[in-house]
């Protein structure tokens, strides 16, 4: 799991890296369209959909590296064992939060259910009252659960570098 | 109740203030039983983040990181050099006069105060300055930075309070350089107790000379305020020209800024900025808490009881959060704070949200710099390897001068809005 984890953050890394090259291309373009009053609308809602992708893909690395801002000052007074056992549940939280994040993306896209209905969307919504698959974006013409792609993405990425987080964390406690 | 421990509980155990948020919200909802809102809570972690003004925060890192790498601060420094490097402590007032400058280049003060600190003393100190009072200059110079326009702060404040960014950067222009000068006032008000290092005036061709390098970085301030200030492009706008020049500059003007270091350039701004921007993720799931729990009405009754006078709401407000501010990160504190305490401002009160940003920013500026978790403080710290105790004495007398700002903008709230009319 630590491997598969450390292999993950590498593509994220890359991947964040790119997004924010796409975000400055992108509102240059913006800015250059506009002064030339051709804005081009799709412009917008790309770069706010390509920003939330790097901010939620960014923040499961925030997860693996632990360098998510948290407040220290108490942790600071307490002895040792309470310092370990905060990390510890540091951990725990982190990984009942993905899980949580997953079974909740597993409900929304609900694919069992998707299947049932052959893909047919409308025949999905009818079934399930759930209308992800045929919710628009606003001007890019793509459906927006493509967008959406990214919660159940991290979901899956906090669980795998939080469960690399414990494992190192418990072997850490075996050693000692 | 239970959630209110479970969310001091998490804070305090160190969990990522984010993840301290979305954790909260996700158990209220659960215990609340309310499963149609919990069905809805990814989709909502998104939409809080569908907001064209946030993509400033990474277009003014990445501002920052190209300018820094790209040779700026350097001449920045030299050019400031020129207009007070000759008075008895010029080297304090350069470094204060060039931490101005900065502050309209970046939007952060823990990115200034690593920059700064890292050119600003060595540089004291060689010229027999105590390296404890090199260290709280820089870092004093480095709470300009949130205040003077861009300011990330701001942004967030923008974003959280629903009020346009830009008319927060024009509010900060005022207030940033009564801080300015207040700080420089200070150098000169320590002057008459300890003897400063006599300074050096650059021969004048070396000052045309500096003029001239320093003369294309400021583009990048002119830029960005310049643009807002004119109306002739929004925030997000301005910070992608901005971007833009501090590459043109750094790549073709100096000379310095290499291809090869885009990579790691863009990878450090992309997760600084999730950092940031996935608070804003969280606080909005944690809203739900704040609405459904009628945090603000049961607040705003406490405080009505207390007091009808704004003013002296905004001093206990004052009070509360330098509170808040030392124990807790600033961008965190303030996505918590003003969705509970800006609707009992405004509707309360009547105070202008404006008016009500620019006090809540420099409260928690404060925070910054105060032990026992000052962001600020830590950093100046582990680059200068003075310990946080001497750096907090010394640097207690520019503290001062910004809460005699903060009182002085309390009562004056016309002066932060001056601008706007």
């Amino acid at each position: 799991m630590i491997a598969v984890s450390n292999f993950v953050i590498k593509v994220e890394k890359k991947f964040v890296a790119f997004l924010a090259l796409v975000i400055t291309l992108l509102a240059l373009l913006n800015v250059v369209t506009r002064a030339f009053d051709k804005a081009l609308f799709w412009v917008d809602e790309l770069l706010i959909y390509t920003m939330v992708w790097m901010v939620l893909i960014g923040s499961s690395v925030m997860v693996r590296e632990k360098t998510g801002i948290a407040t220290t000052f108490f942790i600071e007074l307490l002895g040792r064992r309470l310092q370990i056992l905060c990390a510890y549940i540091v951990d725990v939280v982190i990984f009942g939060f993905a899980v949580a994040l997953t079974l909740l993306c597993w409900n929304w896209f609900d694919l069992p259910e998707l299947i049932r209905a052959g893909f047919d969307i409308r025949q999905f919504a009818a079934a399930s009252f759930n209308f992800i698959y045929q919710e628009p974006t606003t001007t890019l013409g793509i459906p927006k659960y493509l967008i959406w792609l990214v919660v159940p993405i991290v979901a899956v990425t906090l669980f795998i570098h939080s469960t690399a987080n414990l494992i190192e964390a418990l072997s850490k406690s075996e050693n000692n | 109740m239970t959630v209110w421990l479970i969310f001091i509980g998490l804070l305090f155990a160190g969990v990522p203030i984010a993840l301290v948020l979305a954790v909260s919200a996700l158990l209220y909802i659960a215990l609340s039983g309310n499963y149609i809102l919990l069905l809805s809570y990814p989709q909502q972690l998104f939409s809080g983040l569908e907001n064209y003004g946030l993509l400033a925060i990474p277009l003014f890192m990445l501002t920052g990181e190209l300018m820094n790498k790209g040779g700026v601060t350097r001449r920045l420094v030299a050019m400031a050099s020129i207009f007070a490097g000759g008075f008895k402590g010029g080297l304090a007032y350069v470094n204060l006069l060039a931490n101005t400058m900065m502050a309209s280049i970046i939007g952060s003060a823990a990115a200034q105060i690593s920059i700064m600190s890292q050119v600003m003393v060595p540089e004291m100190e060689k010229h027999g300055y105590s390296k404890e009072f090199a260290a709280a200059t820089t870092a004093a110079g480095g709470l300009l930075s949130p205040i003077i326009p861009p300011s990330m702060l701001f942004v967030i404040y923008g974003v959280v309070a629903q009020i346009a960014i830009g008319d927060m950067f024009i509010a900060g222009i005022i207030p940033g350089l009564m801080l300015s000068l207040g700080f420089f006032a200070m150098i000169t008000i320590l002057g008459l107790w300890q003897e400063y290092p006599r300074g050096e005036w650059p021969s004048p061709s070396d000052a045309i000379r500096m003029t001239i390098a320093g003369l294309p970085a400021f583009l990048i301030p002119i830029v960005i305020i310049g643009g807002i200030l004119l109306g002739l492009a929004s925030p997000t706008e301005s910070a992608a020209l901005a971007t833009f020049t501090a590459f043109l500059v750094g790549k073709f003007i100096y000379k310095e800024l290499n291809l090869k270091d885009l990579p790691d350039i863009l990878e450090r701004t992309a997760i600084n900025s999730a950092l940031v921007i996935f608070l804003i993720a969280a606080a909005n799931v944690f809203g739900w808490i704040i609405i459904y729990e009628q945090v603000p009405q049961s607040i705003a009754g406490w405080l009505t009881e207390l007091t009808s006078d704004p003013l002296v709401f905004i001093l206990v407000i004052n009070l509360m959060l330098i509170g808040v501010g030392m124990i807790i990160d600033g961008i965190a504190a303030m996505i918590i704070i003003v969705p509970i305490l800006l609707p009992i401002a405004t509707i309360n009160y009547g105070i202008d949200p404006i008016v009500f940003g620019v006090i809540i920013c420099l409260n928690l500026v404060l925070g910054l710099l105060t032990p026992p978790v000052g962001a600020g403080l830590f950093i100046i710290s582990a680059m200068t390897k003075v310990s946080i105790g001497k750096i907090f004495r010394t640097i207690s007398p520019f503290l001062l001068v910004t809460v005699i700002v903060l009182l002085i903008l309390s009562l004056q709230p016309g002066l932060i809005t001056i601008l706007l009319d």
